[in-house]
């Protein structure tokens, strides 16, 4: 656990000037100091922080600090990666990409969240449009939903599953996912988005 | 909280070095630290940092943000606590219980103001009756007006997802918040189903 950096309360021609009390405070310098980087620091040490461009087409920077008792990067703040949006539909009753579908490059070793949520709605009672998304990890559902009239909107946003069960690689790709159990499912704006919980 | 104003040193002019700037700077260090802690600070200043390991286990860590005139600790990122049930349980309760699979529950690391949020997918076996979930807050009865809950439209066992619930909640160091379950409607005896029951926990201030 790092710790906190402890002044020296520096005494008119009685503290001396020296090259340990230098280095302590290039040392605390050192570690208050968060750089933007596309690559996460190589040899960082626990407490270490960086600002990790996810995605710079949108902007999206990730506060980490690093913990050297779990090796690796801990999310503290950012925003999410997010993707798709358009009306699709779909007659498979196996789960399948759909052209347009939201799609998400994962940019860092990691173990995400993946949040998503749709409008789904379907041509047949008393069938199920179902959503969700597909990692190297598996498919996970989000969504099934069984609207109680032709056509009608059910549904909403929840949160997906903790990835829990392994950590994605870096340029793992995150694929909305989609099926009915009959009929035709259609779905308005489907997005997926991820935060990192630990990264590297 | 002002910013750090730096000084612009030139060689063989004023200002010399001195211990009140080397102090300057040295306060500058301090307020900028934020470091890895499972204990907040004791004696923190208005503006001083840390980030808050949470939960080790899902190394979840908080940054914070201290703010003298509040006496607080101020979020200011992180994930939330997270609690997940995957598999379908049921009841035929009025009354809020525990389902076979207790939970989701989350603990309170610190003592503080949390967001809460909640929600589930599910069905009754009634018509006009209503899954309710909602939470125990440290072994107080749920609030039925909190919960998150679905209506059945007919006989059905079709999953309808819920609305996420969410409420602003002040709670002790190390209270427990756990999501209890209920039938609400005009029919007895129906059944409730719920899975995929989702709780997370994230703080607002906290110290």
């Amino acid at each position: 656990m790092a710790q906190s950096f402890t002044k020296t309360a520096w005494i008119e021609d009685i503290t001396a000037v020296s090259a340990a009390q230098l280095n302590r405070m290039e040392a605390g310098i050192y570690m208050a100091s968060a750089p933007i980087v596309t690559v996460l620091p190589s040899t960082p040490v626990d407490g270490q922080e960086c600002n990790l461009l996810a995605d710079a087409t949108a902007g999206i920077v990730w506060h980490l600090v690093y913990r050297s008792a779990s090796g690796k990067w801990h999310y503290t703040g950012g925003l999410p990666m997010v993707s798709g949006t358009g009306r699709m539909s779909t007659a498979s009753t196996g789960y399948t990409t759909l052209a347009g579908g939201a799609r998400i490059v994962v940019p860092v070793a990691g173990n995400y969240r993946i949040t998503g949520g749709c409008a789904p709605f379907i041509n047949t009672t008393p069938q199920d449009a179902y959503f969700g998304y597909r990692t190297s990890l598996g498919d996970s559902q989000l969504i099934r939903a069984e609207p109680n009239a032709n056509n009608q909107y059910a549904g909403g946003n929840l949160h997906g599953p903790p990835q829990a069960t392994g950590q994605l690689a870096a340029a793992a790709t995150i694929d909305a996912i989609f099926r009915t159990s009959a009929g035709t499912a259609s779905y308005d704006d489907p997005w997926l988005a991820i935060e990192p919980i630990t990264c590297g | 909280m002002q910013s750090f104003t730096k000084t612009a040193w030139t060689d063989n002019a004023l200002p010399s070095i001195s211990a009140a700037q080397l102090n300057r700077i040295e306060s500058g260090i301090f307020l900028a630290s934020a470091p890895l802690v499972t204990v907040l600070p004791s004696t923190p200043v208005d503006g001083q940092e840390c980030n808050f390991l949470a939960d080790a286990t899902n190394g979840v860590v908080w940054h914070l943000v201290y703010r003298s005139t509040t006496g607080k600790w101020h979020y200011t990122g992180g994930p939330e606590l997270y609690g997940y049930i995957y598999t379908e349980e049921s009841t035929t309760s009025g009354a809020f219980i525990d389902l076979t699979t207790t939970g989701p529950s989350l603990t309170a690391p610190l003592a503080g103001t949390y967001d809460l949020e909640w929600n589930f997918r599910g069905y009754n076996t009634a018509s006009q009756n209503a899954c309710v979930m909602s939470v125990n807050i440290a072994g107080a009865t749920p609030v039925e007006n909190d919960g998150a809950d679905v209506y059945a439209f007919g006989a059905s066992t079709g999953y309808v997802p819920t609305a996420i619930s969410r409420r602003r909640l002040t709670l002790t160091a190390g209270a427990l918040v756990k999501a209890q379950y209920k039938y609400s409607g005009p029919i007895g005896g129906s059944t409730s189903y719920f899975m995929k029951r989702t709780l997370t926990m994230r703080p607002v201030v906290v110290g």
